[in-house]
């Protein structure tokens, strides 16, 4: 039978150098575009799932993206508190499973150091802790998955974050134990030391949070409503599905914002989308450029084959097997080259997912999926159309006039 | 000009009851008050969604179903993040309760699946809204641009 | 028995007159000897020889090959005619240099449908040619040797029709030799061999010789004698 691929693939041995070039190239091209891709997937994935305990945030009104970063990524930054009526009504909102106030502020060798009630580590823990147990005096701290600390470690907060902790040199006087660790939560809670919120109001002279009766060691709710300090934020469990929507409902007002995360990042996953869909546009470009200096290098290599071709035909191959030599030559790069590519966004955006999680705590996974392959088969097609060319070109060819030229 | 050829026209074809109209796209039922409700545009096929502005000036009411003629179905959903995978949930009935309550897209949403045919921006559709006391009230839906996040009408 | 009947073939140039390559009444090379075309660079030996091998199709007449006109077959069958039933070697022999002298024997088997071949049969006509058999690329064997791989490609299917355009060219007087020696042995066996050559020692070895001459053959045994 017919099988072009013995001559084919002696012509890629002929030109192993420019004929890996052009492999190299494509695999590049659509790695890039391919890593594009599935890094956006991942950057959904993993937002997602970091916000994933996070049922509804409620805040004073401001940037419901701001607030994302604050509460769910802790960002460190400024933040309006809620305090007075409204925030009486929500510390003593009657649909919610808990409501958990959030303070921030402070920070321990660049990890946050955020104040929180019992029932939200548990919550974000998965129902459990990993190690140890939760807090359940003033001066003990739960860590995150990741955090550097152990249990029964001992340690002073420093108040604010990075630089602007190192500079201010402040560390709060009282000293923390840590008695748990949490499970992953894919989020940059995962670095986070988490204290009772008691601590953080203490330390910043905000009070305790509780009446004068307090016995200064039980912490968590029920809080003294007329005498608790404004807060940041809280994050709110509904008690039912439909109880979400309508606390929701209950604190869009003029005093207080109430969001899903999901809602904001479906907004910022537009936004990813867009920036996505323009790079990919230009790793297409990139692509189409590309096949275009593959498709004339493939031309010149033809017109050193012509002769080649016009003896094949004298010894009686036809037309077609012509054809099919050029063509499979041609397409058998692109091909490769779209294959391998799948190779190299694997490789590209592991690395890249392995550097942003470090970098922003959410644990992110990239995996090629069928968005990736299929780039990559869209590719493969239009090389097998454009490969068409050269080979029609020497489809066309009168064999004798080729075969004068010796 | 556009806005009333549209409306005579949908009101030509509707044999369902309106509810009393007092202005474009306010409606009213009993204490309730339906305001800028919208559908994001879709392909024919397609699901999409459905969301406005309820004020209700009577005891909490429900929003037990909805029904939409261009539609194979209709249900209420509601945004969710379950597993780290965004997306949208039947939730049922739902109470609107006395004072001002709105389905957005973050939150609540009338889901229309597969509308028969394309919903294109400007145009409208009608919906036909259950309440537990109001009772049935349809309702005439302007369609926004498929990625709106909101009603493009100024208040 | 092939046989070119009333070959016709000019080229027009613009502005000029028409040049006649071929003007060919009759022309059938003997089955079982060898028959030498002479005649200058030029003279249109290679085209008569492409057009009996079915590549160029001329303007008038007719190449008959059993009673079947060539020309009158499709492309396809014509290309599976000259796979099976011509052999064909060059001045450079155009072996292709990645390829063993074996895989180059063996070329044909793989343009298309072809007659179940004796396993290594490609490894015995090189063997019976006396080309060591070795998996490098042919481009290490000798010029003598790499025409005798030539020489069994065109053997693969064993073809009744043997066409060589210039064979010696490119040879050595002792490599020349043994060619024209397997030439006159193809001729023994009963193919047709119809050698275009100005190599004296081809058109001493001819059983009969023509001259080409403006597109005309004119037998030249007399000449030669």
């Amino acid at each position: 039978m017919m099988n072009p691929l013995p001559l084919s693939l002696a012509m890629a041995r002929r030109h192993a150098g420019i004929s890996a070039v052009f492999v190299v190239l494509i695999a590049l091209a659509v790695g890039i575009g391919a890593a594009i891709t599935a890094q956006e997937r991942a950057l959904r994935a993993g937002g997602a799932q970091a916000a994933d305990a996070f049922d509804l945030i409620v805040a004073a009104p401001s940037s419901q993206t701001d607030l994302l970063l604050r509460v769910v990524f802790l960002q460190s930054g400024s933040v309006e508190l809620i305090t007075g009526e409204p925030l009486r009504a929500l510390m003593a909102e009657p649909r919610a499973a808990f409501v958990a106030p959030i303070g921030f502020g402070d920070s321990l060798n660049g990890d946050p150091v955020v104040g929180t009630i019992a029932a939200l580590v548990n919550r974000l823990s998965g129902g459990d802790v990993a190690e140890g147990r939760v807090f359940a005096v003033p001066t003990e701290a739960i860590v995150g998955w990741d955090s550097p600390l152990h249990i029964g470690d001992n340690f002073r907060a420093a108040h604010g974050h990075g630089a602007e902790a190192e500079l201010d040199g402040t560390q709060h006087g009282q000293a923390l134990t840590v008695v748990g660790r949490m499970r992953p939560t894919g989020s940059p809670w995962d670095r986070a030391v988490v204290v009772p919120i008691e601590f953080t109001w203490m330390v910043h002279n905000l009070g305790t949070g509780h009446g004068a009766d307090w016995d200064g060691t039980t912490i968590g709710p029920p809080f003294d409503l007329l005498t608790m300090p404004g807060i940041p934020a809280a994050v709110v469990a509904p008690d039912s599905l439909a109880a979400a929507y309508g606390l929701r409902n209950a604190y869009r007002t003029a005093d207080t914002m109430a969001f899903f995360p999901a809602e904001v990042l479906v907004q910022l996953y537009d936004l990813l989308g867009d920036v996505r869909a323009m790079m990919s546009v230009l790793a297409i470009a990139t692509e189409v450029l590309l096949i275009a200096a593959v498709l004339a290098g493939l031309l010149i290599l033809m017109q050193l084959y012509r002769q080649r071709f016009a003896v094949l035909r004298a010894l009686g191959a036809s037309r077609t097997y012509v054809f099919a030599v050029a063509w499979s030559f041609g397409f058998g790069l692109i091909a490769l080259g779209s294959v391998l590519g799948l190779a190299v966004a694997a490789a590209l955006s592991g690395t890249v997912s392995s550097l942003l999680s470090e970098a922003s705590g959410i644990a992110l996974s990239s995996s090629i999926g069928w968005t990736e392959v299929s780039l990559a088969l869209a590719l493969a097609a239009a090389g097998a159309l454009l490969a068409l060319l050269p080979a029609a070109l020497l489809y066309r060819r009168p064999v004798v006039e080729a075969l004068r030229n010796t | 000009m556009r806005n009333s050829f549209a409306l005579a026209f949908a009101g030509l074809l509707s044999t369902a009851a309106l509810a009393q109209e007092t202005d474009e796209h306010v409606f009213t039922a009993g204490a309730l008050t339906i305001e800028h409700p919208w559908v994001r545009a879709a392909q024919a096929g397609a699901d999409t969604l459905a969301f406005a502005e309820f004020i209700n000036t009577g005891p909490a009411d429900t929003l037990l179903s909805v029904a939409a003629p261009v539609a194979a179905a209709a249900e209420i959903v509601g945004l969710t993040l379950e597993g780290g995978v965004i997306g949208t949930v039947a939730v049922g009935p739902v109470e609107i309760p006395t004072g001002a309550f709105s389905f957005d897209p973050g939150g609540l949403g009338l889901m229309l699946h597969g509308v028969a045919e394309a919903l294109a921006v400007g145009t409208e559709i009608e919906l036909t809204l259950s309440f537990a006391i109001a009772g049935e009230v349809t309702i005439h839906v302007l369609v926004e641009p498929a990625n709106a996040m909101a009603h493009s009408h100024a208040h | 028995m092939l046989v070119a009947e009333d070959i016709g073939l000019s080229f027009a140039d613009a502005g000029r007159a028409a040049f006649t390559v071929l003007d060919v009444p009759r022309f059938a090379p003997a089955p079982g000897r060898v028959t030498a075309i002479a005649g200058p660079s030029g003279s249109g030996k290679s085209t008569l020889l492409y057009v009996l091998a079915g590549l160029l199709r001329p303007q008038r007449g007719r190449v008959m090959h059993d009673g079947q006109d060539i020309y009158a077959l499709s492309e396809g069958r014509r290309d599976a005619w000259r796979r099976h039933r011509v052999g064909i070697v060059f001045q450079d022999f155009h072996l292709i240099p990645e390829l063993s002298a074996v895989a180059n024997v063996a070329l044909a088997a793989t343009f298309g449908p072809a007659p179940d071949l004796a396993p290594g049969r490609a490894a015995k006509l090189l063997a019976d040619l006396g080309v060591p058999v070795s998996r490098g690329s042919v481009e290490l064997l000798s010029r003598g040797e790499r025409q005798r791989v030539a020489i069994a490609r065109a053997l693969l299917f064993d073809p009744p029709v043997i066409l060589a355009d210039e064979p010696t060219a490119s040879l050595d007087a002792l490599a020349a030799e043994s060619l024209i020696a397997t030439l006159r042995r193809l001729a023994s066996e009963g193919r047709t061999v119809l050698v275009a050559s100005h190599d004296r020692a081809v058109l001493d070895a001819g059983d009969s010789v023509f001259t080409l001459r403006h597109g005309r053959l004119a037998e030249a045994a007399a000449v030669a004698a």
